[in-house]
């Protein structure tokens, strides 16, 4: 609008043609100014830190004396040398393959149970929110020790105990149970969120539609779902999917707190093994975060690929 | 109603009073274990209730956590960074939207890309680059530039301010309003919902967050809430934590966002159904 404004006025000779330029340019730069701030600290806290990531990948440091340049020997290093990367993207995806399911499974079958008008469904809706709202820290701590398996056994282990039934030692021994705690840790934390997600979906879907397919003949509850909401549900599905693999393959806080990365290495992320490297092998550590970048990239790609398939289908 | 449906609804509030108890179980335990004594929480593990409750585990872990001085730094860091945030992001939000220049929707899109890219992959650049510059480290500037500027919120601003009719700042400049005074006069006080999001989510983000203070903060003058609960007492010296006075740490730590909750809950969830929009 205010470039025809000022094309008006070169029009009714208010100003002249040079003049006119030279105020589109000064429009341009004020509006340019709006974003400055914001790009300046993009720039510098995130475009220049990708870079100095890659970079550093390719050098050998220990944040005394200087980087050296080596090639991709830092590559080399965890990929051939240093089992415990391969043992932490194992761990990784053991935990993204449990994690991600648990938490949107959940938070659709609250979201379901809650979606219609009852007495005291705004209760329950914030009960089910509420773990969102305090920290991992927070929630890591007190799960960690009402399933302590330790020398001063939690809630749980001693409840067990108490019936003849020994708790896996997840502290100690058994490092799938330790991710099965930190799991069952992060669905509840964590399942609030799609069904906040899931409740949105559920109330953007045509009430017609069931109307509709009652004539159709879908009678059921379990119908109506399958044929109806499920298919509907798909963008909000895919989006949780998504967003939750990516928030769970970044996962440290709860291990760093829970399990401390043990037993022998068992819940040891990505994100951790960075952490525990960073300091003393720099170049290693930045190795494993640039192999992290691209996998993100990666995953986004496949998953936007998927769903844009996905949606011509339905 | 007839007989299938009430049973139907007999069982909905069974089960939701059970999935209830489940979530609420572990609030429950952690207040009930934070008045216990030390002595009972390690030996008597199944007992829920407290012989007797223990308020002084509160003033104790108030000291030994050094309590105050950590809700400041929390407070001062999220604050901070939500602050800035909503500033930046709406200033941004507003010109991605509204006003024209040359390479607006690549640099918008170069904003999206950048989204997915979480801090946990930069924070050894970025602690390398504080600790280079000197004196950063153990600072609130540590704490808080590096998280002023977030692709998110910049990205809420913008999705919000194109729902503004144009009419509105199409009047203002007629009568001679200019983009800042336009921004300010007319944008801003309409912006409440965004606000409300940004403010929300980011402030939530950053009273929770761990590893940047983790990595930034060695002092412990310096600690977050969630530092020290961690550093402090889950890790203390000794192992095996005070687990009484622990749990009263935790609870805590979880007042704040707890009691924002319970006064905003409306305003929680719709800035969490927001997030939807980024697919």
């Amino acid at each position: 609008m205010e470039i025809q404004q000022v094309q008006e006025q070169v029009k009714t000779k208010i100003v002249s043609p040079r003049q006119r330029s030279w105020k589109m340019a000064l429009r341009q730069i004020q509006a340019f100014s709006f974003t400055m701030p914001a790009l300046v600290l993009l720039a510098i806290f995130l475009i220049y830190p990708i870079g100095y990531v890659v970079y550093l990948s390719f050098q050998r440091w220990d944040l005394l004396g200087s980087p050296a340049f080596i090639g991709l020997q830092n590559y080399n290093t965890i990929l051939f040398k240093d089992s415990a990367f391969l043992q932490s993207i194992g761990a990784t995806v053991l935990f993204v393959v449990l994690a991600v399911p648990t938490q949107v499974g959940l938070g659709l079958f609250l979201a379901i149970l809650i979606e219609n008008k009852f007495r005291g469904r705004t209760f329950f809706r914030a009960v089910f929110f509420l773990p969102l709202v305090i920290s991992f820290v927070a929630a890591g701590i007190v799960y960690q020790w009402m399933f302590s398996t330790g020398a001063t056994p939690g809630i749980f282990p001693a409840a067990l105990a108490n019936l003849g039934i020994k708790f896996p030692d997840w502290q100690h021994t058994n490092g799938f149970m330790a991710m099965i705690i930190v799991v069952i840790m992060n669905t509840w934390k964590s399942a609030g969120f799609s069904m906040i997600l899931y409740l949105a979906g559920l109330q953007s879907i045509n009430p017609d539609l069931y109307e509709a397919a009652s004539i159709d003949g879908i009678r059921n509850a379990w119908q109506r779902f399958r044929f109806i909401s499920w298919p509907l549900l798909v963008p909000t599905t895919t989006l949780l999917i998504i967003t939750n693999t990516i928030g769970s393959f970044q996962a440290f806080v709860p291990f760093y707190v829970m399990t401390n990365g043990g037993p022998s290495g068992a819940t040891t992320t990505l994100i951790f093994y960075i952490y525990n490297n960073f300091a003393n092998r720099t170049g290693v550590a930045t190795a494993a975060a640039t192999l992290f970048l691209l996998a993100v990239l990666a995953i986004t790609a496949v998953q936007l690929l998927v769903s844009r398939r996905r949606q011509a289908y339905y | 109603m007839n007989k299938q449906q009430r049973l139907s609804r007999v069982f909905l509030y069974v089960g939701l009073v059970l999935l209830a108890v489940m979530f609420l179980f572990p609030f429950a335990w952690m207040l009930a274990t934070s008045l216990k004594t030390n002595t009972e929480a390690l030996t008597n593990p199944t007992a829920l209730l407290p012989a007797a409750p223990q308020w002084n585990n509160y003033p104790e872990v108030i000291t030994t956590l050094n309590f105050w001085r950590e809700t400041f730094n929390s407070l001062v860091m999220a604050v901070g960074v939500t602050l800035g945030q909503v500033i930046l992001s709406a200033l941004a939000g507003y010109a991605f939207a509204r006003l024209h220049f040359f390479g607006r929707d690549v640099l918008f899109l170069l904003i999206l890309a950048t989204l997915i890219i979480p801090f946990e992959v930069l924070f050894v650049p970025l602690y390398l680059m504080l600790a280079g510059w000197g004196g950063w480290l153990n600072t609130f500037a540590a704490l808080i530039v590096p998280s002023l500027a977030s692709p998110f919120s910049i990205f809420v601003f913008r999705q919000f301010f194109i729902t503004v009719p144009k009419e509105l700042d199409e009047a203002a400049m007629i009568d001679g309003a200019g983009y800042y005074r336009i921004f300010w006069m007319v944008m801003m006080p309409l912006a409440g919902p965004a606000v409300a999001t940004v403010f929300i989510l980011s402030f939530l983000a950053e009273w929770s967050s761990f590893l940047k203070p983790l990595v930034f903060n060695s002092s412990p003058d310096m600690y977050t809430l969630q530092q020290g609960l961690v550093v402090i007492l889950n890790r203390g010296a000794n192992l095996v934590p005070n687990l009484a006075t622990l749990m009263a740490g935790v609870a805590l730590a979880s007042i704040v966002p707890v009691v924002m909750f319970l006064l905003g809950q409306k305003y929680f969830v719709r800035s969490v159904a927001s997030t939807g929009l980024k697919g």
